[in-house]
């Protein structure tokens, strides 16, 4: 990792992977730990407003994301992020502070000492520039994967998302150079509903459903996220959407490190499989057989 | 967008809001030419009360009280699909969340209420332990919205996965965090 920039990566993990995500963190670590690149952990880190702060105040979702690229800065480290919208809100708040004066005086008001500089990557970016073909010990043969950006990995208004907002293609890359089988579906960009899921569910379960229509019409046997709360959406409202959309099956909803870890030789029982809602059994077969 | 004012009651148009919520929102309202791509784009346009490009026609005529009073701000989840297509490079997320602020400070009736306490109750968990306790949001807002037993299915649900933690994790340094927050309160946001 550390040819990949000239500054070492301080993994920020967001709240939601201690919590609802931990599936997610626990098979970050692994996948890390498995190619062998060592990231120390963004010490004494705060969230970073999530679509909270910007709700109620635009200087406040500039603000808590900053604390935390003065803790990079203070590193000498670069930010390295998993959750989509960690990663959202901080290149966000690193754009909006670097061209705004208000903001970076406020910030500097607030006791921020942030200078800038400091780059915001996500670990999909990462491992598109690691040799990973090369080191796969159990290639994700024969799994049929629905790659799912939902909405804030690829469209950053300015600075720019991870890939293409339209046509991105990263994770199917990844996923790809670990052996499995892509799908080219509709759903791939579409919104999970966020938070509406807890504040209008009748709206968030209808976006929901949408996605997993045009899934398992791509005949996926799984659909892979990077984001904490598309996978917690598409996993806990499914039950309800396939009873209404009368699917035959339910889809699990993996996380995409959950996919890399077992494709570099990851025992299974190490990727919080157990924390999800729909099983992932089918999915287990599917690359068994 | 509107049923249409009588003759008798003519349209409260204020011609300097616009400009208000161009500085708020850091974006060129005046640019919308009313292509109306955002709503065609926007997840969550059948559930709004107010079309994303009817909301921008509507901040250019200055119809403060309409767009104050609009459910749709509240229902933006900035997905940002508005933002990355609009061929005048507005990110019409920002306006949406500069107008959904306003409403939020003029002292009126909260719109969309529920949504609101979602998002308070979320930063309140930040503001006690500098990060988001899931559990105690859910729980905070269930019991604020009378809904705790409706909600308690899916926290069981959760909690039987793992997926709950109960004990907050917090930050060290955590007057560190307060202080962004009284920063924004001295200025008078919210
Ligand atoms: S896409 Fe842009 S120009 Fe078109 S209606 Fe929406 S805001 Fe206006
Ligand atoms: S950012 Fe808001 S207004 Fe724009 S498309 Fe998404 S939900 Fe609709």
């Amino acid at each position: 990792m550390q040819a990949v920039g000239q500054k070492p990566l301080a993994l920020y993990p967001g709240c939601s992977l201690l919590s609802t995500g931990a599936a997610y963190l626990a098979s970050v670590r692994e996948t890390l730990h498995l190619l062998g690149l060592a990231v120390k952990d963004l010490t004494d880190w705060n969230c970073c407003g999530a679509s909270s702060a910007h709700f109620v105040d635009p200087e406040l979702a500039v603000l808590l994301p900053a604390r935390n690229l003065a803790i990079a800065e203070a590193m000498g480290a670069d930010v390295l992020t998993a959750c989509a919208a960690c990663h959202h809100r901080m290149v966000q708040a690193e754009h909006d502070l670097s061209t705004s004066d208000t903001m970076a005086r406020a910030a500097m008001e607030a006791g921020v000492a942030y200078r800038g500089g400091v780059r915001v990557r996500h670990l999909l970016s990462v491992l598109d520039e690691t040799d990973l073909p090369g080191r796969i010990r159990r290639p994700l043969k024969g799994l049929r994967v629905a790659c799912y950006y939902g909405c804030l990995l690829v469209r950053i208004p300015r600075s720019g998302g991870i890939d293409d907002p339209e046509n991105p293609g990263i994770m199917e890359r990844v996923l790809g150079a670990c052996g499995a089988e892509v799908a080219d579906w509709q759903g791939r960009t579409w919104c999970c509903g966020a938070s509406l899921a807890a504040t209008a569910p009748e709206v968030a379960g209808d976006l929901v459903q949408r996605v997993l229509v045009q899934a398992h019409r791509a005949g996926a046997d799984c659909i892979a996220t990077a984001c904490p709360l598309c996978q917690l959406n598409l996993d806990l409202l499914q039950g309800a959407a396939a009873t209404r959309a009368g699917f035959e099956r339910l889809l699990p909803v993996v996380f995409f490190t959950q996919l890399t870890a077992l494709a570099l030789g990851a025992s299974p029982r190490r990727l919080g499989f157990e924390q999800h809602l729909v099983e992932v059994r089918p999915m287990m077969a599917a690359l068994a057989g | 967008m509107q049923p249409r004012e009588s003759a008798a009651q003519p349209v409260q148009r204020d011609h300097s809001w616009p400009l208000a919520i161009e500085a708020a929102s850091g974006e060129r309202v005046g640019l919308c030419f009313g292509c109306g791509i955002c709503t065609g784009s926007c997840p969550l346009a059948s559930a709004m009360d107010l079309l994303p490009s009817r909301l921008m026609k509507a901040v250019q005529l200055g119809l403060r009280e309409r767009v104050l009073g609009a459910t749709a701000p509240y229902l933006c989840v900035a997905c940002e699909t508005c933002a990355v297509r609009c061929p005048n490079g507005i990110d019409v997320a920002r306006v949406m969340d500069a107008v959904r602020q306003a409403s939020l400070t003029t002292g009126r009736p909260v719109p969309r209420v529920d949504i609101q306490r979602f998002h308070r109750w979320f930063l309140r968990t930040v503001w006690m332990f500098g990060r988001a306790h899931e559990g105690l949001l859910s729980a905070g807002y269930s019991l604020q919205q009378g809904r705790l037993l409706q909600d308690l299915s899916t926290g069981l649900a959760l909690m039987r996965h793992g997926r709950l933690a109960l004990w907050p994790h917090t930050v060290r340094r955590q007057r560190e965090v307060r202080r962004l927050f009284r920063a924004i309160a001295q200025r008078g946001g919210r």
